[in-house]
């Protein structure tokens, strides 16, 4: 078989010839700035700030012990960064049960402490379905579209799947402007390991298919689909004329390759991306954690020109990581949202796990040169969003470790990206309440008495990466 | 399910999402029963295993299973996708090929069950090949549940003009292909 050429292939060779003609059509037709990425993370189940990089000391205030908070050793910061993070908490993870939580929350901030901010936040609701529908969608402030609609309608014209959502929950929800560009509609995935399958009709097939009897069978039933009575007596029926349309753009899609530069497995005529050697570098446990394949699809479709808006997440599924006396829970069942039960250890496993791979994620964008912007990386234009749906409430017995917390709309999240001031916290926390609280958009100056919330938040990503819509407003101090 | 599971060549397809994690333990990890009730007990922290409790095991999860307009409640996704996604034309020719394929090649193996009229061990066909006609005939009745006109089945024997001519398995699947992806068949 003739492997396609495929996209990378297009890339390296328009790079090489410098001839426009080769350059994939959304590089060929656009006077514009070269595109922008964006790469949700969500944190499922409610992340609360206060665990990661907005801790609150216990000393910091006479009522701080009874809040969530922790003892001043247990806070760490990173020297030229301005956010401060947990420490491993060895006592916590120790179990029952065990819980797997290697990566270091100041590991992150050492290495992307300068691109990484957080901004605080009042999320609108403390539904889980309602709250990860905002946390995509701001609210509905853009017409209804999700921040990967959007940014795929901004940057991904040309490309084969502008948009894909392997999320879990309604992270993945569609939003509803109907307006929205076709390629800008968002792909949805169950299994990131197996998605080139998807994308291709016979590659990887155990009985193998010519390919060109394939494009003769297809033409033959597109006579049929045109000339049979069925055909002609629903030729104006929307639902059929949209799928016809669609079954165009896919056989598109199956025609770029892209089959062949993202698959994570070895399968009949289906080989595996080269790029995978240095992805199991950083991602080791691709082959049998769901989040670490959606983090490597996600470099993948981003890599070979494939994808501009991308969104990953841990589900809600009990998972265990590591061997014998090593092995542990990496992803308490219902994720962040265990912190019913077990607040302080299931954040802080939760985060261990969404920071190592999006380290990971990072650290492959840094060392990925984009080849039609010769010395700068794919990271260099991307930025890393992770939604979540709420906050946790804050009380706790004052002192304990070990307590429950509910779900309570005051909050922040966190953005990492060299398109944003990092380095940084935009708003606060009250020592007094542990409540966050918001900051002046212009100067980025902290003001107790404003709350920002999740439009804004909207705005901000969208800003970041260009993307217009009306009454977006501006945060300038938030910009690089 | 099973196309799906040898969509995903060979991959364990017994388990599409969660599983008890005594029977992973137990299946997959060699742990003998007690050691796994033990182990299920350790993780909720209490001396007995109560009511078991779930993993993901790491199966292909319905691979197709959103673009063929379902849902998947582990993932937390409980309604399918309101309109087919790019992938599902692509997805949908590529069940419609998986299980083609595997029929031919089960018929071809044993007594057919479906592809009677044509002798499927021919290493080339055309359209006058005694058998295709009445092929295309019988998948129409299997398929859509009618009679194919005479024009419809001329269409559809162009298949067997294509040069080099096709072997018999060949032409069986691809005109088994065709009909099961048309409109007609997908939107009835």
């Amino acid at each position: 078989m003739t492997r396609p050429l495929g996209r990378r292939g297009l890339l390296l060779a328009a790079a090489a010839a410098s001839a426009s003609t080769l350059l994939p059509k959304r590089r060929a037709t656009a006077q514009e700035p070269p595109g922008r990425y964006l790469f949700a993370i969500g944190a499922l189940g409610g992340a609360s700030i206060l665990d990661s990089f907005l801790p609150l000391a216990e000393d910091a205030s006479t009522e701080a012990r009874a809040l969530t908070s922790f003892a001043p050793a247990l806070i760490e910061t990173v020297a030229g960064v301005d956010l401060r993070c947990v420490a491993p908490l060895t006592e916590e993870i120790t179990g029952p049960p065990p819980y797997a939580a290697s990566y270091r929350q100041r590991t992150f901030l050492e290495r992307h402490g300068p691109d990484t901010a957080v901004m605080t936040l009042d999320h609108s609701s403390v539904n889980h379905n309602v709250g990860q529908r905002r946390a995509m969608n701001g609210n509905g402030v853009n017409s209804g579209r999700t921040l990967l609609e959007a940014v795929a309608a901004r940057h991904g014209q040309g490309l084969p799947l502008a948009a894909v959502n392997m999320m879990a929950g309604e992270f993945a929800a569609p939003g509803w402007d109907p307006s929205l560009p076709a390629h800008a509609q968002q792909v949805t995935v169950a299994d990131a390991r197996y998605f080139a399958l998807g994308t291709h009709a016979s590659l990887g097939l155990p009985i193998a298919v010519d390919h060109e009897q394939l494009l003769s069978a297809r033409a033959i039933r597109a006579r049929l689909d045109s000339e049979s009575a069925f055909a002609t007596s629903f030729e104006h029926v929307a639902g059929r004329r949209r799928f016809l349309a669609l079954r165009e753009r896919a056989n598109e899609l199956e025609a770029s390759g892209i089959a062949t530069e993202v698959g994570l497995l070895d399968l009949p005529g289906l080989e595996r991306s080269p790029e995978l050697t240095r992805i199991r570098e950083l991602l080791p446990n691709f082959e049998t954690d769901p989040f670490e394949a959606q983090a490597a699809l996600a470099f993948l479709l981003a890599k070979s020109g494939g994808s501009c808006a991308l969104g990953i997440s841990p589900s809600d599924a009990l998972a265990l990581e590591g061997i014998g006396a090593e092995r542990g829970v990496s992803n308490p069942a219902l994720a962040f949202d265990s912190s019913h039960n077990t607040h302080r250890v299931g954040q802080h496993v939760m985060w261990s796990r969404l920071l190592r791979v999006t380290d990971a994620l990072i650290t492959l964008l840094k060392g990925a040169e984009d080849l039609l912007q010769p010395g700068s990386s794919l990271w260099d234009r991307s930025l890393v969003y992770m939604p979540t749906e709420f906050g946790r409430t804050r009380r706790r017995p004052a002192g304990s470790t070990r307590f429950g917390t509910g779900h309570f709309q005051n909050n922040g999240v966190v953005l990492v990206s060299p398109l944003i001031q990092g380095g940084r916290a935009y708003g606060g926390v009250d020592p007094a309440t542990a409540l966050t609280f918001g900051f002046e958009r212009n100067t980025g100056e902290p003001r107790p008495s404003t709350h920002m919330s999740i439009e804004d938040v909207y705005g901000v990503v969208c800003e970041a990466l260009e993307v217009e819509y009306e009454n977006r407003g501006s945060t300038p101090s938030m910009l690089r | 399910m099973s196309e799906l599971c040898e969509d995903a060549d060979g991959a364990p397809c017994a388990v599409t999402g969660p599983v008890k994690l005594t029977d992973y333990l137990i299946r997959h990890q060699g742990v003998a029963p007690a050691d796994a009730q033990a182990a299920c007990a350790e993780l909720q922290g209490t001396t007995e295993c109560a009511d078991d409790d779930f993993i993901t095991e790491y199966t292909p999860q319905g691979v197709h299973v959103f673009s063929l307009g379902g849902n998947e409640p582990f993932l937390g996704r409980f309604s399918p996708l309101p309109e087919p996604s790019l992938l599902t034309p692509l997805v949908l020719d590529r069940v419609a090929l998986l299980a083609c394929g595997e029929r031919v090649e089960r018929d071809s193996a044993g007594t057919p069950q479906v592809f009677r009229s044509l002798d499927l061990s021919l290493t080339q066909v055309t359209p006058a090949t005694p058998g295709m006609r009445e092929m295309v005939e019988d998948l129409y009745r299997r398929l859509l549940a009618r009679d194919a006109t005479p024009e419809e089945v001329d269409i559809v024997l162009t298949v067997a003009e294509s040069q080099p001519p096709p072997s018999a398995q060949e032409a069986a699947r691809l005109t088994c292909f065709i009909i099961a992806t048309t409109t007609e068949e997908l939107f009835q």
